[in-house]
């Protein structure tokens, strides 16, 4: 979304215009997940950091200055709660089950699993081979809808004019590794075809 | 040999066509929790009105880890205005000072639900059941006027 729009937006959730907090948690809810997920907390862990984050904002939303940069705001938060927990032993307790959230959804079907798991499988495990920091940063650039390069910056620390460059030796790395990505995906299925 | 030509790929997969395989297999899979937008909603309704907010200023969680004693429990300190708010939490019970030291009630805010505590003659209070999850303070001394609400933190 561009700044105007960001700007607006966050107007109208200061004014407590109907259904703007609504949209404002539509635009930002993936990139606060996909940070917590990036640095490696579960989904329980994710779910707090997702909550707090928001609460935050809650308290702090007449304090925002300049609101185009909310988006790096909520990213900020998101990682240093994040962080915190990966800190925090007393995260072995139990939690109690009410805070629980289950973990990754199930699929759509069974048979559609089945169908898409070999690759699937392959993809997940060369990217779990991938250095973390490759991974937190791919997982947030997959954040649905896709973060600006200032937000990656505020989350993963890193200069704006890195993240380019990174993603790229990341890729690269997760390629030459792999081997998934060596030849054409149809000739793959060729293959596959007369074996 | 010109240099606008682009040297050949030795990929016959671009950058932009592995991510974008990489997002729906791990991205996808992963979407954000129907429950976690829904708490993200209702976390609209503890917006701060008519109080102060005394912010985080010490956690040994994050500021004394290597000093950390292994007596007692977590130490964390809320700095307002008006209050300073002080907490050790426990395994089962959270123990809490109002600074300077005074008499009030403080209600234990979870998203879904609260508790509220007295805090004695010399600003004490104690929690029996330590709730993981989000949690803050909103303290009403039985002097002021105005409460003060500790920032939201994670236990």
């Amino acid at each position: 979304m561009l700044d105007d729009g960001i700007r607006e937006l966050v107007r109208a959730v200061v004014e407590d215009r109907p259904g703007a907090w609504e949209s404002l948690v539509k635009q930002f809810a993936g990139l606060i997940w996909s940070t917590a997920r990036g640095l490696g907390l579960d989904a329980t862990d994710a779910a707090d950091v997702s909550q707090i984050t928001w609460l935050r904002l809650a308290e702090h939303i007449d304090d925002i200055r300049d609101p185009s940069r909310i988006g790096g705001w909520l990213a900020t938060t998101a990682r240093n709660e994040s962080l915190t927990l990966l800190r925090s032993a007393q995260r072995q307790i139990p939690v109690d089950p009410a805070w629980d959230v289950p973990d990754a959804p199930s699929g759509s079907g069974v048979e559609a699993g089945l169908l898409a798991s070999e690759r699937d499988d392959q993809v997940r495990r060369a990217f779990d081979g991938l250095p973390l920091r490759c991974q937190a940063l791919l997982r947030v650039l997959m954040a649905d809808p896709a973060p600006s390069y200032a937000e990656v910056s505020a989350i993963l620390d890193i200069p704006v004019g890195s993240i380019g460059p990174k993603r790229s030796r990341c890729l690269h790395r997760l390629r030459s590794k792999s081997g998934i990505w060596d030849q054409p995906e149809s000739s793959m299925a060729n293959r596959r075809g007369e074996t | 040999m010109s240099d606008d030509q682009a040297p050949p790929d030795r990929h016959p997969f671009r950058d932009d066509e592995v991510f974008a395989e990489l997002k729906r297999v791990i991205g996808d899979s992963d979407p954000v929790p129907p429950e976690v937008v829904a708490a993200a909603i209702a976390s609209r309704t503890w917006r701060r009105v008519d109080a102060e907010l005394a912010e985080l200023v010490y956690d040994s969680l994050v500021d004394a880890e290597l000093v950390r004693s292994s007596r007692g429990g977590r130490r964390i300190t809320f700095e307002g205005p008006e209050l300073t708010v002080e907490l050790e939490v426990g395994p089962v019970s959270i123990e809490g000072q109002l600074v300077p030291p005074q008499p009030g009630r403080v209600e234990v805010r979870h998203p879904d639900g609260s508790l509220t505590v007295a805090a004695d003659a010399l600003g004490h209070f104690r929690v029996d059941e330590v709730l993981h999850g989000p949690v803050s303070l909103r303290c009403q001394p039985d002097q002021g006027e105005v409460p003060t609400v500790t920032s939201w933190i994670i236990i």
